[in-house]
């Protein structure tokens, strides 16, 4: 049989990613190639990373190329000029970053032998677009966040929901990370439910751990002190502000305890400030963005990890504490509730029931003991491999 | 010549609070009142004014051919007594007619059994108390919660002169033999067990509206041609289930009412059929041999074990916990703080507790009212490290 050959999109790959995006792509990618079929991965730029298991091209590469496509034949003269200033004048921005994508992406679609257009969230829509105009071949639109999920709802960037929309709307189906997700998808954009497929994410455990910085040392105040993780970044979508009143109400009843807050983001320095504010300062400790054996680390060191996020379309750190031995506690407001069932949940706006579920998983050792047990046997379940059959499963249908 | 013995439990929990770490030292106040009113204005209206209405209309209807067992559990009553006296007053009504048998057991619905004997023994005696003062009636036959039955636990039952017991036909313990007879238990010479006939108890109490089963829909006529198929090899049938099979587990749409009201009446049609009441059953069979329950057995999910209340090692903590109080709380003399710790026993929050269900269907997650077995732990532990702080 023929292997089916997917041209997938993406924006970041580990060890270069920010978060769960890269981490879920490299896992799907990883476990669709086990399932036979091949991926050209493309990334937006050159950047020193490398995978046994798909061919990564970087859009960047041959940017001279790039002017041969963006030719007469697409464009009239005014888009012509527009665009190869767009490609050579440089980034001015995140949505220009992204139409510059878009572009690229059409001489690789032309380059490439493919059956299907893999593209993941908004950043890479437009590139998938493109790819599906030059080749007519199907366009599978994965949604890892929404711009609602992002900015809590508030504040909406219209540029980006235009994108996300047309993204959904040109795709021959959507994958969405969650039922959570996929109930945004046809609600805030008005897209048929029959076109969304839920695909959840899964646990990468073999990726390899190379060392960049020195390693978190958290022995001596583990000794002394029970720890609590926050671990995302610190964005209104993560919901780090109740984090740290939910922190202050559990010194009150506990002093033994210590926030760690690991990630970095927008709202560090009004964290900093919020904790000092609470009075709390000496109970937390920021640690900046970890990776790799350190973030292996602070998992590890936690007595409870919670993820109090205010929209969440899946949770990836909520698997990867469990994989670790640490209990959770997740935000109902998440696509991973619906695959883990041995946490506890909080609504994130409900300090006093975080506090309080973080105070009953301190003390109460039998608690904390079942749900690591019975969650790690649970995680142990949820694999790639699960993933890239039910998205194999979409592949199939869509070109059947 | 089968004896059908119809024996229904009902029961219901006094609910726990939403009972935070913060309220610990501050509220001791433990049960959800006004979600317990809820939970009991449903089942009211849904199950037991109608049923009782029908099993009073029947045993005038069958002039005292139709009979039935209860099981009234003391928190029920309790909380009866104070929310729907009329769901009493028609207990009292079938009680009068005589053909009414009420079944021993602990006022709280608890575990005691495996905890303390001496706990065990005053909660049997609250529940005879009560019994007596709202029936005045007394006893004969005993049935432990959730149909707990062993070798030891029928002989302790024996000694407190208890003439009857009941229990789970589980395979495990039958093997080759049938439930259909009367039994004695291995070091329990004098009492007499009766054993559940757990498929067809579950036809009406499990598969009854169960639309893929291959014998849906089930009428009273064919229920009694089974009854009958069971003549010459069997003396009788124990059907146990919960009263709340009737218009609460099997809503009133299922036709589950119209199936009681005829099925006495299919049954009473063979002439070698009858009902009888497990106080009668022992008078009018002998024991066809006897059985061994080393350990305990117990009506519930496949394992007919204890593992649905204490399968895991929160619920074994919390039941630890709850009992290690008892000394404390008996020379405390705090008639509130006593109760209380009793109504804490109730194997419901236990219940609550079990994570089994995560992988055997939904069953316990119908029962719960919880998000979650975690939080049921949670909430209880909070409380019990209230009540030890006011211990103290």
């Amino acid at each position: 049989m023929k292997k089916l050959k997917v041209l997938m999109f993406g924006w970041e790959f580990p060890p270069f990613n920010s978060g769960g995006l890269g981490v879920a792509c490299y896992g799907l990618t990883k476990a669709l190639a086990k399932q036979g079929v091949e991926v050209i991965f493309v990334l937006p730029k050159k950047i020193n990373c490398s995978a046994d298991f798909c061919r990564i091209i970087f859009a960047d590469e041959n940017p001279v190329d790039a002017e041969k496509i963006i030719s007469a034949a697409y464009l009239t003269p005014d888009q012509y000029g527009k665009v190869t200033r767009q490609l050579f004048m440089g980034a001015r921005g995140l949505v220009d970053e992204v139409v510059r994508y878009g572009l690229l992406a059409r001489q690789i679609a032309e380059r490439e032998d493919f059956d299907i257009i893999h593209s993941h969230d908004w950043l890479c829509y437009p590139a998938g677009i493109a790819a599906k105009e030059v080749s007519g071949k199907p366009l599978v639109a994965h949604i890892h966040a929404t711009e609602f999920d992002r900015t809590g709802g508030t504040g909406v960037n219209q540029q980006v929901y235009a994108i996300e929309k047309q993204g959904f709307e040109t795709a021959d189906r959507i994958t969405a990370v969650s039922d959570f997700t996929r109930q945004k998808v046809v609600e805030y954009y008005g897209i048929n439910p029959a076109k969304v497929k839920v695909v959840h994410n899964a646990l990468e455990r073999e990726r390899s751990v190379q060392n960049f910085e020195t390693i978190l040392n958290l022995s001596g105040l583990k000794e002394k002190f029970k720890i609590v993780l926050f671990l995302g970044r610190l964005t209104l979508q993560k919901g780090p502000d109740y984090f740290l009143r939910a922190a202050a109400k559990v010194l009150e009843k506990s002093p033994d305890v210590y926030f760690i807050m690991a990630g970095s983001g927008d709202m560090e320095a009004q964290l900093i400030n919020q904790s000092i504010d609470l009075g709390i300062a000496d109970r937390v400790i920021f640690t900046g963005f970890l990776r790799d054996q350190n973030l292996a680390r602070v998992y590890q060191m936690a007595d409870l990890y919670v993820m109090p996020s205010v929209s969440e379309p899946f949770g990836l750190t909520a698997l990867e504490a469990l994989g670790h031995g640490t209990p959770v506690i997740i935000s109902k407001q998440s696509g991973v509730s619906e695959v883990i069932k041995n946490c506890l949940r909080v609504d994130f706006w409900d300090i006093n029931q975080m506090a309080g579920k973080i105070l009953a998983v301190l003390n109460y050792p039998v608690l904390k003991n079942t749900l690591k047990e019975n969650g790690a046997g649970e995680v142990e379940k949820i694999t790639w491999d699960n993933s890239a059959v039910a998205c194999l499963n979409i592949y199939n249908e869509i070109l059947s | 010549m089968p004896s059908v013995c119809l024996y229904l439990q009902t029961h219901q929990p006094f609910r726990l609070k939403n009972y935070s770490v913060f309220d610990i030292g501050g509220d001791d106040d433990y049960f959800d009142q006004q979600r317990n009113y809820d939970y009991l204005a449903r089942i009211t209206r849904k199950s037991y004014l109608r049923t009782n209405k029908i099993l009073l209309d029947l045993i005038r209807q069958h002039q005292g051919h139709f009979k039935i067992a209860f099981g009234l559990s003391g928190v029920l009553l309790e909380q009866l007594e104070k929310h729907f006296p009329e769901v009493i007053g028609g207990f009292q009504e079938l009680v009068k007619t005589g053909c009414c048998e009420i079944l021993a057991e602990t006022y709280h619905h608890s575990l005691a059994y495996l905890y303390s004997p001496e706990e065990f023994k005053a909660q049997i005696a609250l529940h005879r108390r009560k019994i007596k003062s709202l029936f005045g009636y007394s006893p004969k036959a005993f049935r432990n919660t959730e149909l707990m039955l062993s070798n030891e636990m029928a002989r302790a039952v024996e000694e407190m002169g208890y003439k009857t017991i009941l229990g789970e036909g589980a395979d495990y313990i039958l093997g080759w033999r049938s439930p259909n007879y009367v039994y004695k238990i291995n070091g329990a010479p004098k009492i007499k067990a009766l054993l559940r006939n757990y498929k067809l108890s579950d036809d009406i109490s499990f598969r009854f509206s169960t639309r893929d089963w291959s014998e849906w829909p089930l009428t009273a006529e064919k229920f009694a041609a089974w009854v009958r198929g069971i003549h010459g090899h069997g003396d009788l049938i124990n059907l146990f289930m919960d009263y709340e099979t009737f218009g609460e587990h099997q809503w009133e749409e299922t036709g589950i009412f119209e199936f009681l009201k005829n099925l006495p009446g299919e049954i009473l049609k063979y002439p070698e059929n009858n009902f009888q009441n497990p106080s009668d059953v022992i008078k009018l069979y002998k024991p066809a041999g006897e059985l061994d329950f080393p350990h305990i057995v117990t009506w519930a999910d496949t394992e007919r074990d204890l593992s649905a209340w204490l399968g895991n090692k929160m619920q074994q903590e919390a039941l630890n916990k709850i009992y290690s109080l008892e000394t404390q709380i008996k020379k405390n003399k705090n008639e509130r703080i006593l109760e209380q710790w009793r109504k804490l026993q109730t194997s419901d929050h236990f219940y609550y507790m079990c994570v089994k269900w995560f992988a055997d269907g939904d069953v316990h997650k119908y029962f719960s009212p919880y998000d979650s077995p975690y939080d049921a732990f949670i909430v209880f532990m909070n409380i019990f490290n209230d009540l030890k702080l006011r211990l103290a």
